[in-house]
């Protein structure tokens, strides 16, 4: 056990402190469009310029090689500063690019992760079918195997992204007779093919960067397969490691600053009807003591978790167990926003930012990743040791 | 912060945990099988020599030199196996003895031969002079205290039992009583308690997680293997899914503890904020905790004889040590 930081990690955090302070962009990040993708991008090569790119990756396919705490103490300060978020980067950095140097051949790292790392290049990631969404297994998008080539045929749903993407993460069926895990492959898909069509879907926050992608007899080169064809379940449990891993760590800490926000928010708040300020109501103050610890105990539990794990040990249950905990707490703190904003809560149009908007997209927050559901499924499972739930 | 229990932490945890496992069997909340006050201080005094009172007493002084964590562990355990509550105010009496130099009286308590009630100000709200209120405290003593402590969040004072006048309720969680409405004498001296007031938050945040954790387990068993409809009750989403909800949220309550009980030893500057903190997060998931064991075994949860009661009885007292669950959550508002 240890308060205090030893010397290394507290002088790593010093210097990713300085460097982020004095390099973050200053612009407003725009929220939707081409635009925002080259936010993005450029603060992505600013990262990887400035040696600070791949926090999360290994040494040895260019990233910053660093110990697990070490990473959180990076999203710690990124959080504290505040920095934009990953935004396009997410899939290439988080899932694409450890899903390929984990599971890929040379030829693809070469390819590929150089361009996630220098913010050259965006990801998306297609598993979510309109029929396989938290049962997975259920994926029918058709892979028709030919010489050099795999013909794909079929539609994914879901995916963020996919509109400013330049690769894609496909989950397909390559195997006509297969079911459930079996007969599945994972694939590289160039979003410029021919045959690829894009939709964005309109969310009820305003956003639309979760996309409808059909498929029309889409010419896949068989050089693109990541693992071997028929293994594509079992690369898609790494990518999904990695989902439920680290990289959602910065989500975590930056929701310390928004209960800070919310009690601030509460003091200056004045409730007409009743003549006093949120911060006095008994209920809301309550419910902003809860935050307050929750946040805290959540830190404390997601240090604690670092601390058993090793740099490249898969993450296990402690992932849902700290998802979970975000999720409600979240949800939690939106909609408190929502009750101490009273009226003015309701004056919100599609596009607008702040707490209306943030609370519509915590709704996101129990079903992005995984639903609730599925990871209480997995601690009652994997934590409690429960027998298998029903699943007729 | 580095919250990992240490080998030797995890050991201390493996040996509180047998011994109170041992000496204080649930069967004893049975009719006839209640343990005597003179079984009650055999007992302690095996926990005392074991160093397992005077954790936090300087070994220079008899003590087992150890630190609030260490004592925040056994505290867990003393949940968990739903073990006597008077434990708690003893070591603490120990403790306050050594820091006020009267090292017989520590020995007494930290040996287990005595043991120690405890006094709370009925409400801490207006407890920020230099004195201990006069009027309206609330007591707790187990079997037969030789001393009772009066603490509020700043000072403390030692009474003797005779100088208590107070009409003794039994109390929901057994082998305690309680009375309220009491009048210290005016001859009490009061002294800054220094952390002890915090360290009991912690101490009580950690009895809270223990139940919570005795409650899941027990839930957890249960739903393992009761059967109905031709299956054990866990295959169904109503049981297991608030069973892993309160998981999340037991987990969450231990980190929170841990990091406090570091912070208050480590005498950090938000070290009160941290045990409020952990007293809160532990007060919400206690409740949970106990109600769906009960609910999760039928109308077994409902009888005298099924412990599950215990737990939520026990829990609703000592949560009310130490400061409410509201003035824990007014604190950690006004923290800045």
């Amino acid at each position: 056990m240890r308060l205090i930081l030893p010397g290394e990690d507290l002088a790593f955090q010093q210097r990713a402190i300085e460097w982020l302070v004095a390099n973050m962009p200053k612009g407003k990040r725009p929220s939707t469009g081409p635009e925002m993708r080259e936010y993005d991008l450029a603060w992505i090569a600013k990262q990887s310029k400035g040696g600070w790119g791949g926090i999360s990756w290994p040494k040895e396919h260019g990233g910053c090689g660093v110990s697990p705490l070490q990473q959180l103490l990076w999203y710690e300060a990124s959080a504290q500063a505040p920095t934009p978020p990953i935004g396009v980067g997410m899939v290439g950095l988080n899932f694409g690019g450890p899903t390929i140097f984990t599971c890929g051949t040379k030829a693809q790292c070469d390819e590929h992760l150089p361009r996630i790392l220098n913010g050259e290049t965006v990801w998306c990631q297609g598993f979510s079918e309109p029929n396989a969404g938290s049962d997975l297994g259920g994926i029918e998008t058709r892979g028709t195997i030919h010489a050099d080539y795999i013909e794909v045929t079929g539609q994914k749903i879901w995916t963020s992204y996919a509109d400013l993407a330049d690769y894609q993460l496909l989950l397909i069926r390559t195997d006509k007779g297969s079911s459930k895990h079996s007969g599945l492959t994972m694939v590289i898909c160039d979003m410029k093919s021919e045959g690829v069509d894009v939709r964005p879907i309109q969310l009820i926050s305003g956003e639309s960067h979760f996309c409808e992608v059909f498929y029309d007899s889409v010419k896949i080169p068989k050089a693109n397969v990541i693992g071997k064809v028929g293994e594509g379940w079992r690369v898609a449990m790494a990518t999904l490691g990695f989902e439920r891993g680290a990289a959602f760590i910065a989500d975590q800490i930056s929701l310390a600053g928004k209960v800070e926000e919310l009690i601030a928010l509460a003091r200056r708040t004045k409730w007409p009807t009743r003549n006093r300020l949120a911060i006095d109501d008994d209920e809301i103050s309550r419910g902003l003591a809860i935050l307050r610890a929750e946040v805290s105990g959540l830190r404390a539990m997601t240090y604690g978790d670092i601390a058993q794990r090793s740099a490249g040990d898969p993450p296990g249950p402690e992932g849902s167990m700290n998802k979970l905990c975000y999720s409600d707490l979240s949800q939690k703190l939106n909609r408190l926003a929502f009750r101490i904003l009273g009226t003015d809560a309701l004056a919100f149009k599609y596009g607008d930012t702040g707490w209306s908007r943030d609370y519509f997209y915590s709704y996101a927050s129990s079903v992005g990743g995984g639903t609730s559901e599925i990871q209480k499924e997995i601690i009652a499972q994997r934590v409690l040791e429960l027998p298998r739930g029903r699943r007729s | 912060m580095d919250i990992t229990l240490t080998s030797e932490q995890l050991s201390i945890v493996t040996t509180a945990d047998r011994l109170l496992a041992d000496l204080f069997p649930l069967s004893r909340f049975h009719e006839g099988k209640a343990i005597s006050p003179s079984l009650m201080a055999i007992n302690r005094a095996r926990l005392g020599e074991l160093g397992l009172i005077g954790v936090c007493v300087p070994a220079s002084e008899g003590g087992a030199g150890l630190t609030l964590v260490e004592q925040t562990l056994i505290c867990e355990a003393l949940g968990r196996r739903l073990a006597p509550l008077e434990i708690i105010p003893t070591m603490l009496a120990a403790e306050l003895s050594v820091a006020s130099g009267d090292l017989s009286a520590a020995s007494a308590f930290m040996s287990g031969e005595k043991s120690a009630g405890i006094l709370f100000p009925e409400t801490l709200d207006a407890t920020d002079g230099d004195e201990l209120a006069e009027e309206n405290w609330i007591a707790f003593g187990g079997a037969e205290p030789a001393a009772f402590l009066a603490m509020d969040p700043r000072m403390a004072g030692v009474l003797e039992p005779e100088n208590i006048s107070a009409n003794w309720l039994e109390c929901l969680a057994t082998e305690i009583s309680f009375a309220k409405g009491i009048r210290l004498q005016k001859d009490v001296t009061s002294v800054a308690n220094g952390q002890l007031f915090t360290r009991g938050v912690v101490l009580t945040s950690a009895v809270l997680v223990g139940l919570t954790q005795a409650a899941l387990d027990m839930a957890v068993e249960h739903a393992k293997t009761r059967v109905q409809f031709g299956e054990p009750i866990g295959v169904n989403q109503a049981i297991r899914h608030p069973c892993a909800e309160v998981a999340v949220k037991t987990k969450l309550a231990r980190s929170q503890l841990y990091h406090a009980a570091l912070a208050v030893e480590q005498l950090s500057s938000d070290a009160c904020h941290l045990a409020a903190c952990a007293k809160v997060l532990a007060s919400e998931v206690v409740q949970t905790s106990c109600s769906n064991n009960i609910q999760f075994h039928g109308a077994m949860g409902l009888t005298d004889e099924f412990p599950a009661h215990m737990l939520l009885k026990t829990a609703h007292t000592i949560e009310k040590w130490f400061g409410s669950v509201e003035y824990h959550m007014a604190q950690i508002i006004k923290f800045n």
